[in-house]
């Protein structure tokens, strides 16, 4: 086929990339352009578009869709695109073709004249003794086919190519694709050792309890107690008296030093912060998150878990936003498209909300705990937790109107080794991002909080806040700057509460309690900015007042409980 | 003999006869589940996980019991 001048791509066209969920349409994105887009193995990585511009146009990387009927949020945010699309190159996996080609055929049926095939995964494909007769292929859907295994950038020319010729294909007669593709033949699919054992009931929980314990050790042991202490130490003993020298020098003593280089100050606190406790705990916990991902042991999971997410009005869908929660609030609460309902969209979001501590969070609690050395304070710890979780889930499904989900179906991908070079690039991404969002963010409040300080409205606050954290926390009065902390974001909330943890923490019970109130705490701004966006600024207002509400309560309660038990 | 999946023993094939009603045939359809498949249930448990040409299907045992295979 060769292509004619009229048909050349003009810099504004806009290319989207569609096709079934997992395929690899993020790692063809990848490859075709220089921008990152998350890959992980499982359905519904991508849940918001990404763009970038090539030299032939704009890129668009689409949520994957099973159909072009669906009337899920995903489904809707890539119709919308498709409805916008100049061209599109419709990525399917090799070993699932039968499954693919059917949205093929629907989108043949409407973009014959401008689209492309794109077959990704042949080398799995290949691997399974799946033979593909890609000529024949192309003749019959009257398309570009082009082959290609993404993660290793092969097809990459082939399908800038078959974009230039694939535009000028005019005259299609689609022929139905269901007559290419024999479904009667037996195929003998053997499962993995592997698999038998992770999806086994007994066997199965075993694994995801060690995989938990696991996580809690690394975090806790390795990443809080050596390489966190170190930095801090570092920058303590060095960094700190360096700078706060230098500020002394070159500006007195005066309000804008204080601001500075302070005990609340930009470049001491906040630098100590960001680069000595939560950079080394976000990077340590999405590096294990990514091996999670791209391992495909998540579906595992789902399939697992579906059961107990039933009694919650849920069902194994869930498991992907919630963990995703566990990295950053605000992004499992827009994985919450994903899921098939609203009501299950409004449960999942209130649980994250509640009771789903973010990764900065988490590593201040695990270490927490873990210096305690007591197995009843992490007995205690996940019992409290569990029970809020199903509790809070509980109640919501009850009362919120609506059909919950016990509809489950979910494609379960292969296993793969979980590759270095995407894992080093989805953590350095994550990393950045949660740099370019909570830098500001500390910088802005530390300033605040030495301002607050300077003009006693901080003293003020905590004698306000003393009644909730004396009488009913039993905790020491500094905890009232944790809660004011707390309220811009519950990381540095966490952070308050290490720091203190040292100094004024002296109890198990003390710390228990101070664990719990940060992790049931407010969700934080920028959390509570997406829900807002999401699911509207009621559902916002209400959650994180019972938030509020919930933590201290809860608080007060097991304060209680404890004492007795632990003292006793 | 007609049975739904959920009556399969795990590692037993059985061809796909019908899907309950055409709202869950539409479901299945799109996931590339058609009647004539050969199936294989793998796992059993609050959730069924079967096996169709290279691929594995999780799902919940209500929509199991939907797809009725000849055995
Ligand atoms: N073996 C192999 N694996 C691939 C290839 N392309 C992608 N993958 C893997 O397939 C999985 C899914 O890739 P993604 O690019 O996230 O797929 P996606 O279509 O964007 O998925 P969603 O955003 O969830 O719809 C990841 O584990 C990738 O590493 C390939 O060519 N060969
Ligand atoms: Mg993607």
């Amino acid at each position: 086929m060769s292509h004619c001048n009229h048909c050349q791509f003009k810099r504004n066209r806009k290319i989207v990339l569609v096709g079934n969920p997992n395929v690899g349409k993020s790692s063809v994105f990848n490859m075709l352009s220089d921008e990152y887009a998350e890959v992980s193995n499982y359905q519904g990585t991508t849940v918001t578009v990404a763009i970038a511009q090539i030299h032939i146009g704009t890129l668009i990387d689409t949520p994957g869709i099973y159909s072009l009927t669906g009337d899920s949020q995903i489904d809707e945010i890539t119709k919308k695109h498709l409805n916008e699309a100049d061209f599109i190159i419709n990525v399917v996996n090799a070993v699932t073709l039968d499954r693919d080609l059917i949205l093929t055929n629907q989108l043949l049926h409407i973009y014959h004249n401008k689209m492309i095939l794109v077959i990704n995964q042949i080398d799995e494909a290949e691997k399974r003794g799946i033979d593909i007769n890609y000529d024949e292929l192309s003749k019959r859907l009257v398309v570009e086919v082009v082959k290609a295994v993404a993660i290793d950038r092969i097809g990459k020319r082939e399908i800038f190519q078959a974009i230039m010729n694939g535009s000028c294909l005019h005259h299609c007669n689609t022929s139905d694709v269901t007559v290419l593709l024999d479904r009667h033949i037996t195929v003998k699919y053997t499962v993995s050792k592997i698999d038998k054992f992770l999806l086994n009931p007994i066997f199965g929980w075993v694994t995801v309890a060690f995989v938990l314990y696991a996580i809690f050790k690394i975090l806790g042991d390795v990443i809080a107690g050596n390489i966190v202490d170190n930095f801090v130490s570092i920058i303590d003993k060095f960094y700190i008296p360096i700078v706060s020298r230098f500020a002394f020098n070159v500006l007195g003593n005066n309000f804008w030093t204080e601001i500075l280089v302070g005990e609340f100050g930009i470049f001491t606190m906040s630098v100590k912060m960001i680069f000595g406790i939560l950079m080394p705990m976000i990077i340590g916990f999405y590096i294990i998150m990514s091996l999670l991902e791209d391992s495909g042991y998540i579906p595992r999971i789902a399939v697992l878990t579906s059961r107990f997410f039933n009694f919650l009005g849920l069902n194994g869908d869930a498991i992907i936003p919630i963990l995703l929660g566990f990295g950053c609030g605000a992004l499992g609460t827009i994985s919450c498209r994903i899921l098939r309902t609203g009501k299950e969209r409004v449960i999942v979001t209130a649980l994250i909300g509640i009771a789903v501590p973010c990764a900065a969070q988490q590593c201040i609690i695990i270490s927490l705990l873990a210096a305690t050395n007591d197995v009843s304070v992490w007995g205690m710890y996940i019992a409290t937790m569990l029970i809020v979780t199903i509790l809070s889930g509980k109640i919501l499904s009850s009362f919120i109107k609506g059909n919950g989900s016990d509809f489950f179906i979910m494609d379960i991908p292969p296993l793969r080794i979980p590759s270095i070079a995407n894992g080093y690039r989805k953590t350095k991404n994550r990393a950045k991002n949660f740099l370019k969002e909570s830098a500001p963010i500390l910088v802005i409040s530390s300033g605040v909080i030495t301002i607050l300080h300077k003009f006693g409205i901080l003293n003020w606050l905590q004698s306000i806040l003393s009644p909730i954290v004396k009488s009913l926390l039993h905790l020491p009065q500094e905890f009232a700057d944790v809660f004011i902390m707390g309220i811009i974001r519950r990381d540095l909330a966490a952070v308050g509460v290490f720091d203190m943890s040292q100094k004024f923490l002296t109890t198990g019970a003390q710390i228990l309690t101070a664990a719990i109130v940060i992790s049931l705490f407010v969700p934080c701004i920028n959390a509570i900015i997406v829900i807002l966006k999401e699911r509207g600024w009621k559902m916002a207002l209400t959650l994180w007042l019972s938030t509020f509400v919930i933590s201290i309560s809860v608080g007060a309660v097991l304060t209680r409980i404890c004492e007795g038990v632990l003292c006793a | 003999m007609i049975k739904s999946v959920i009556d399969l023993q795990p590692g037993k094939n059985a061809k796909i006869l019908e899907f309950a009603n055409a709202k869950v045939a539409d479901v299945f359809e799109s996931m590339g589940l058609f009647v004539g498949q050969m199936v294989q249930v793998i796992y059993k448990s609050g959730t069924v996980v079967i096996s169709v040409n290279h691929r594995m299907i999780a799902m919940s045992r209500v929509l199991a019991e939907r797809i009725y295979v000849s055995l």
